[in-house]
């Protein structure tokens, strides 16, 4: 096995996507860079599996059905930003801004 | 043939083919629903939509009696699904949801004479139907899925309708605004959901439940499948709004139009709490709760945390609500929280502690107890939204308590049902959700957790405040200026009307006299899901 994708490598560079998602997420206040943010979650998991899958394979008693279910995530990643950008598309007609600070757009009331 | 063999993996009879029927018709009936609404045209009268979708649930309802009813639990379709009674019941649940809801917005467009103008001209009816179909598709999935690639795949699709729903009404700011706070807290946690499920299937090797039930953990593997185990929960305590991650809820129930509040309120939440205890199951019995504390995995008093702070959180936030739907947003919110107190009561059978026999009991009990509340609770929302729904349809904005003063004296029949299903929310006896609670907290006296129980019994008593000071309302003081005025002849009212009658009638009758099917029904599945 090639050194530069051992599982472990492989790992952390998902583990990092993964939580490089989370902070945009938590951090930014623009819409789109929020989604953008999910996604770089999403692929995070995506590249996780693929590696699991990966050293799974041909191992007795695992299996390599992650390799099924990142096609699936892409497929429903894609579905769901689909939903998202209409939706955003609609905010922005109302409140003509994809900040997160608009203060129609932001207020967690309680 | 060896179940972990590559081969078995693909493998499937073709009668396994029966037990998808029920999540299949759901999706067809969403694609006729959206090819005859361009048939009947714009501005036309939209009730044949409600009937072909109710058609559609009850033939749903139906083949999920008939076909996963019986099913014993044992995994089909090469793994992916397992039916069981257990799906059943939640299926009958989430349908109830779907039914009910689609008949109350039944002719909402229909009124050209200016009345109801609001709500009808923005809620595009296909799509309403189409969607709340494919949701229920997708929640009927994941009551039965048992592979991690199929429940994902099952909470993505249901999820991705309901945010669609949660903004139909578009001309709307404030449906918009929920629905894109919904969308980026259910986005953030669908991938908090598919990393978790990814570090398990890392740790375990498989992406099948119940073979992760039966894997035993390589200890150095331990850790990560319990950070996998975390994020998978938090992951679905997002979509059940339990108190950490419950801050979308109240906006988007908001937001939404009254209808879609009422379907998300019951099937997302039906729905993920079925998955919920699935995931659960699999998780205690390879051990990724966590280690032993105090005779049960360290997973089962984290949620004996969360469940304590959202039974608090959901009650106090309620008290103060002036706005229905933001009020019925934090009564789910207080709901989630006994029903996580169903799922303590299940996760203590997976410690090692001395009575493990009555650990098992007390899991059955919850399992039951989770089936029968869940039911309970489907009809009761489903006729507080009902009437809601009917009170809109007239051209009314339900959008303050004060709108509903004076219903009893001009809608004696919806206020009568209103009142029995808040009550039935309440937990007074002689309504589906006092046998609902009590069969609950049953189990957590039966598990040990007599703290937690005594604090949601306080909760609930509490609870009683908010719901009764709707009843009061309704019935105590005089109809607003202008709100008995509103009230249009509508020809085609009955649709409605029925679903708010069937809401209220069954809450009294599994309240007061549970058919022994239903109950047999909701103790196989209990019996399918706890060994």
């Amino acid at each position: 096995m090639n050194s530069i994708t051992t599982p472990d490598a492989i790992q952390i560079v998902a583990a990092l996507l993964f939580s490089i998602g989370v902070f945009g997420v938590l951090s930014r206040r623009n819409l789109l860079i929020i989604l953008m943010s999910v996604e770089l979650m999403l692929n995070g998991a995506n590249l996780s599996l693929v590696g699991f899958a990966r050293e799974f394979a041909h191992l007795p008693g695992k299996s390599e059905s992650a390799q099924v279910m990142v096609l699936m995530a892409m497929a429903v990643a894609a579905a769901e930003v689909a939903v998202g950008l209409s939706i955003l598309i609609a905010l922005f007609r109302h409140v003509r801004s994809v900040s997160v600070d608009h203060p129609q757009a932001t207020t967690l009331r309680d | 043939m060896d179940p972990l063999s590559p081969l078995s993996s693909l493998s499937y009879d073709v009668g396994d083919f029966l037990y998808v029927i029920p999540i299949a018709i759901p999706a067809l009936f969403g694609m006729i629903v959206l090819i005859l609404d361009i048939y009947l045209g714009r501005g036309s009268n939209k009730t044949p939509l409600a009937l072909t979708s109710g058609l559609g649930c009850l033939l749903t309802a139906v083949a999920a009696w008939a076909l996963w009813a019986p099913a014993t639990g044992a995994p089909v379709m090469a793994g992916t699904l397992a039916p069981s009674a257990f799906g059943a019941v939640a299926a009958l649940a989430i349908l109830i949801g779907t039914t009910l809801i689609g008949f109350s917005v039944a002719h909402h467009s229909q009124s050209a004479d200016g009345v109801g103008v609001d709500l009808g001209r923005s809620i595009a009816h296909g799509e309403l139907y189409g969607l709340l179909l494919f949701a229920t598709s997708g929640m009927l999935a994941m009551t039965i899925a048992n592979d991690m690639v199929t429940f994902f795949v099952a909470i993505e699709t249901l999820s991705i309708a309901v945010y669609a729903l949660t903004g139909v009404e578009r001309r709307r700011a404030r449906s918009a605004e929920g629905a894109m706070k919904y969308f980026v807290l259910g986005a953030f946690s669908a991938a908090f959901l598919l990393y978790g499920m990814s570090l398990l299937y890392g740790a375990t090797g498989t992406m099948r439940l119940d073979v992760l039930a039966e894997t035993a953990i390589k200890p150095s593997d331990l850790p990560m499948a319990t950070v996998g185990g975390t994020l998978i929960l938090i992951g679905l305590l997002f979509k059940v709004g339990a108190v950490p991650f419950h801050a979308w809820v109240p906006d988007a129930y908001e937001g939404a139009p009254s209808a879609v509040t009422g379907f998300m309120s019951i099937g997302v939440k039906v729905a993920a709490f079925a998955g919920m205890f699935r995931i659960v199951e699999g998780l205690g019995a390879c051990g990724a709760l966590g280690a032993d504390l105090a005779g049960s995995p360290v997973g089962s008093w984290v949620l004996w945390f969360v469940a304590a702070l959202t039974v608090i959180g959901g009650n106090a936030g309620a008290l103060t609500q002036r706005n229905p739907r933001r009020l019925m947003a934090y009564s789910g919110i207080a709901h989630t929280g006994y029903l996580l107190v169903a799922l303590v009561a299940f996760t203590r059978q997976f410690g090692h502690s001395s009575d493990a026999l009555n650990m098992t009991y007390a899991a059955h009990d919850a399992a039951a107890g989770l089936l029968f509340y869940l039911l309970a609770y489907a009809l009761a929302n489903a006729g507080v939204f009902a009437v809601i729904n009917h009170l809109e349809r007239r051209g009314e904005d339900v959008d303050s308590l004060d709108d509903l003063a004076g219903l009893a004296h001009t809608q004696p029949r919806s206020a009568l049902v209103m009142a029995v299903c808040l009550l039935s929310l309440a937990g007074i006896p002689g309504t589906a959700g006092f046998l609902g609670k009590l069969w609950v907290f049953r189990a957590g006296v039966a598990s040990g957790d007599v703290g937690l129980v005594v604090l949601a019994l306080m909760a609930s008593a509490i609870s009683l405040y908010y719901y009764l000071r709707i009843v009061v309302i309704m019935y105590m003081r005089e109809p607003q200026a202008g709100t008995a005025g509103a009230s249009s002849e509508d020809p085609q009212r009955w649709c409605s009307r029925l679903a708010i009658l069937v809401a209220g009638v069954l809450t009294i009758w599994l309240g007061v006299y549970p058919p022994n099917a239903i109950l047999k029904l909701v103790v196989d599945g209990a019996q399918a899901l706890v060994h």
